[in-house]
Parts: structure tokens; sequence; C-alpha cells
């Protein structure tokens, strides 16, 4: 069992100090999992996947698998993919449309919202062989939206989400405003990973600019290979860029490196960016196009202008990605070429063959091999974050401001890392006991 | 182009690409050519969902420079090493004796020798099936285009900044 003090000597935020074992030790894998997972908002899909009645798409809560489905009266739910029978999963594909989910070992059906409605020879059971069965699928108690994102958390003592994102969401908002309607939509293929390293470094790296003049250090080259033009990079302090803590883990960097993006390549955007301007006023527009951020929500999601990527733990040592494209809806006239840029932006970057992606899973497996060694004592243990850690400001809203590629986004999550592992310790564990006629209490 | 040749010219490119011959294998692409890596599906159209390489014979180049002279390709160091198998080839009914489109399977073989964990990661084994439409150049046969399917497209897929 992790203690307070544990905790407090493993991770220093405001330093910027991260004790390897965080990322190595099983125990502490398994805590992440109860305290954080399960007690925070995590991101399982876009309202786009599911956006008919009887559309559902699968997901992952920290380790429990779910069903994102949609209902006859097109509420939202969030089940438990597990039969509560034996314990079979109910869905085996990724997404689709379907009005029930059966159990294909013993029969038990469940309509789309979860309960359950087909029991196989169910005059069968004596009343108390019953008894304390639950009629529905579990259901994950809080599920709420913003901007068509879908979150949900096993806590139902959560705060709201909207006070979870705080300032997270005017980012949001011009994410979703690149839409001419205001909408976003998740087709065009997702890239699929799994990678040898802790779920942490590859949060760490999707905010962070510090480590693209190095590690993507090609993207210049290729710059200067095509234009025969010498490419630079700009330091901290001139890009006059900013790296935010949003708070709750959460984190921003507003970039240079990326503004390409606002010309949309070499397609003809003009019939676009007058949709836009149409929608959201000229100045907005600039906003929302001139705007370059990335953005984390932790501790599962990460946006790009064209991509959502979430992450699965699996174990201390092995995580999944799944990286999703975003597309504009598709209006005739309008969005087509743009819509074809986009892919070309975003597969140029990433997937298995991409210039810059799969770097960052190499870096990801380096980074979890030379942790390994953390056992022996007289190694330094820590692991540094502590780029502008003394030279933070505050923004407007109370956040931490520093100048661009410093780990700011780093310390942030582990500030949040720290109150939520913190707050586990306090509520105890998680249990289910059953009184002597074996009903769950 | 009968069967005989068809495996002829296919053996030829697997040799170049597994020695990483790579600018002479870019040889021979015509000026038209067009490789597509589908990912999740390979009934998508390429404009509108994401492939794993959907390039131009330009753009191959860039890799290519990428691969064997920019130093950077990072998740290539150490650099694989492959071994393709081919099979099954078939060679589609034509018009005319200037263009031939034919089908193969591919066994690709991978494996990043040299490397500390190097001992812990097997090789890896890729099935895919392609396609091919070759035209004649010259009296060459260049490729026009080039599509290779894999078995694992839509499931989880490890780097491939090798050339496939």
């Amino acid at each position: 069992m992790l203690t307070t003090a544990d905790i407090d000597e493993l991770v220093r935020p405001d330093l910027g100090r991260v004790h390897a074992s965080v990322y190595t030790d099983p125990q502490i894998f398994h805590e992440e999992i109860r305290r954080i997972f399960y007690r925070t908002w995590n991101y399982v899909g876009h309202e786009s996947e599911v956006a008919e009645a009887g559309d559902y798409k699968t997901a992952y809560v920290g380790l429990v698998p779910v069903i994102v489905a949609r209902d006859e009266d097109r509420d939202l739910h969030v089940l438990v993919n597990r039969c509560v029978h034996r314990g079979p999963t109910v869905c085996q594909w990724e997404s689709g449309n379907s009005s029930y989910f059966r159990c294909e070992y013993h029969g038990w059906t469940y309509r789309n919202d979860g309960r359950l409605v087909g029991v196989t020879l169910r005059n069968g059971y004596a009343d108390a062989e019953f008894e304390g069965i639950s009629q529905s699928l579990g259901r994950v108690p809080r599920v709420a939206t913003y901007r068509g994102l879908i979150f949900a958390c096993l806590d139902p003592g959560v705060e709201s989400l909207e006070e979870n994102l705080g300032i997270a969401k005017e980012y949001l908002d011009a994410w979703s405003d690149q839409s001419p309607t205001g909408n976003l939509v998740v087709t065009g293929g997702v890239w699929k990973r799994v990678y040898d390293g802790n779920w942490k470094l590859g949060l760490e790296g999707s905010a962070e600019s510090y480590h693209a003049r190095s590690l993507h250090k090609i993207l210049g080259v290729m710059t200067e290979h095509r234009t025969g033009k010498p490419f630079r990079w700009t330091d901290s302090a001139q890009s006059g860029l900013a790296n935010k803590d949003a708070g709750h883990g959460h984190a921003i960097i507003e970039t240079l490196t990326e503004q390409t993006r606002t010309t949309m390549g070499d397609s003809d955007s003009s019939e676009y960016i007058a949709a836009l301007n149409r929608r959201l006023g000229e100045e907005r527009t600039r906003e929302v196009l001139g705007r370059a951020f990335r953005l984390h929500l932790f501790p599962n999601v990460a946006f790009g202008p064209e991509h959502i990527r979430v992450f699965r733990p699996i174990a201390a040592d092995r995580t999944e990605v799944r990286q999703y494209h975003v597309a504009l809806p598709d209006i005739a006239g309008v969005t087509e070429e743009t819509n074809r840029q986009r892919v070309r932006n975003h597969q140029q970057l990433y997937g298995p063959a991409g210039y810059v992606g799969e770097d960052d899973f190499e870096i990801f497996s380096r980074a979890q091999e030379g942790l390994g060694g953390n056992d022996w004592d007289q190694l330094n243990p820590w692991v540094w974050f502590s780029r502008g850690a003394s030279r933070a400001n505050r923004g407007p809203d109370g956040e931490l401001v520093t100048e661009d590629q410093t780990e700011t986004a780093q310390r942030a999550i582990y500030r949040a890392w720290v109150v939520l592992m913190q707050r586990g310790v306090e509520s105890g564990r998680a249990g289910t006991p059953m009184n002597d006629r074996g009903v769950p209490a | 182009m009968n069967r005989e040749e068809a495996e002829d010219f296919l053996y030829k490119e697997a040799r170049l690409l597994d020695d990483v011959a790579l600018k002479e294998w870019l040889d021979l692409a015509s000026e038209e050519f067009v490789y597509w890596i589908p990912v999740n599906d390979d009934m998508s159209d390429p404009k509108q969902h994401l492939s794993i390489i959907y390039e131009n014979k330009h753009e191959l180049s860039e890799r290519v420079f990428r691969i064997v002279d920019s130093g950077l390709n990072h998740a290539q160091d150490p650099p694989s090493k492959t071994t393709r198998f081919i099979s099954n080839v078939e060679v589609m009914p034509a018009d005319n004796e200037e263009e031939v489109e034919f089908r193969c399977n591919l066994l690709l073989c991978e494996y990043r020798p040299h490397g500390q964990r190097g001992h812990a990661l097997p090789a890896r084994q890729l099935a895919a099936r392609c396609r091919y439409r070759l035209h004649k150049q010259a009296g060459e046969w260049r490729m026009t285009q080039k599509i290779v399917a894999f078995l694992e497209m839509d499931g989880p897929l490890d780097g491939m900044t090798f050339l496939v």
C-alpha cells in the first residue's frame, strides 16, 4: 500500500522530479489505475462515432472494457462490457449498430441501454438463487460531453466535467471551431499501436515542444531538402509563445512549429475559410486557424489539429495508443479539398511510416528500458522535469504559464498525479461486501 | 507479361528492398507511380482516409532521402534487416502488351539486430496481399501502381520506417 509519505517522496511536481519507479513498479501502476483512472474523467469517444440510435463503440476506462451506446431514445450510456452472470464480454466489435448485446456463453441478453431483458431458462432459477444478480450491465455512473467529446468517470462524486476541464475548454472550443458547423467528425481512419512503455511517457510527449528540435529534427531537414532554404528552429525566448498548466493535469503548448497549417498546405482553402468567416466572423476565424496548439487532458487523451490520441494503460511497461483522424463535416464545395489536405498532413507525420510518430514510440520504449535498472540504489533515481520550474508566471485564470519549450506540461501531469494518488489513500480500498445470502450490500 | 516474367520482376524488387538499394528500387517506378499501403481498410478512399503510405515517386524519393541520407531515422537506429518471400503470383488478362496487372502474396520478415534489447525481441512476420500495375517504357517494365494490403492493417502495427 502506497502511503502519503511514499507519494510525497516519489514525486515533487514543484521541482520537477519524478522517481523512476513511478514508471516501472507494477504496484504503483495498479494504484494509478484505482486512484487516477477510476476517480477522474476519462475520454471514451466522440459523439460523431455514435451519431444514430443503436450506434455503439467499445472503449476502456482504465482496465475496464466499456461500451459507449446510444439507445433508441438517443440517450448515451457507458456500460461495462461484462455479462453480470459469469463475466464474458457481451460486445466483440470496435463499433457497430445494435439494439441488443448478448452474452453468447449462456444467452443472457441486454438492451442497448444496459437492461437485462433475457435470461435463458429463467424459470429454472429458484427466487433465492436469482436474488442479488444485477438487472443491468454495469453502468459508468458519470457521463458528460463537451463539444462532442464524450467523457466517463467511475466515481459518482467527481467534480463536473466543465469544472474539471477549466481553461482547457477554450482550446477545445477553438479546436471544434475548425469546423464550419462547429462540429468535427471522427472519421477517416485510426492508427493503433502498442508500445513497450509506461502510459505517462506517451502523455508527457504529447504536449511538448522541447523535444521537437532534436527528436524531430527531420522536419527541419526535410523542409530544407524541399525548399533549398535554411530552416531555423525558434528558441524559447524568441517564440513568444506559451506553455500552460491548465489544472487537473491538463496542459497546453502554443507553438510556432505547426503554424504553416494556417495556409492549409498547398490546397485551395478559400471556400472553407469563407464558410468559417460566415459562422465565426473574421477575427475569430483568424484566431481559430492561427492559434496553433497541442493539448493533453489528464489522464488519457491528447489533441492535435487533425487527431485525437487516446492512451490505454495495459501494464506498467505496456500502453496502447489509438490515434483517430478528425475530419471536417462533408459540405459539398466547401470541405473536400481541406479534408484531403488534413489527411495528408496527418499521415505524413503519424502512423507506422510517419515522419514523427514512430520516433516518439521508439523513445518511449528506450526510456522504459533505461529506467528499468532503478532498483540499484546507488543510481540517481530521478527523472527531471525542471525546465522552467523556477520561472513560471500566473495567467489571467491563475494558471501557471512559462515560455515555450519548457516542461510545464509535464509538471502539470504530476501535480494532478499527486492530488489523485493522495486522495486515493484517504478513501481506502474499494470493495463490495455481501450479506450472508450472497446479496451485495 | 507471363507469370515467369512477373516473378522475375517481383524477385528483383524484393532483392533491392532487402538490400536497401532504395535508389535502384526507385528506378523501377515510372513517373506516374503511386504507392499505397492502406490502414484499417483496403477499400477506403486514400484521399479521404489515412494510409500508411499513399505517395507518388517524388514523395517516395524524399522518403528514400530520409532513410538513406538524413541520419535522422531514429526508429531505424539500429536499422531493420528484412527478408521477403513472394508467392501466389497471378497475372491478370491484359488488353495490350504494354501494360500488365498482377497480384502476389508477400511474407515480410523484419528484425532489428545489434540492439541492446535485441535478444528479447523476436523477428516479426508481416503477411500481405499485393497488387501491381506496370507499363512498358522504352522496352523496360516500370511500376505505375503498387498496393500492399497487410493482413494486420486494422490491428496494432509497429513501425515501418524502413521501406516496405
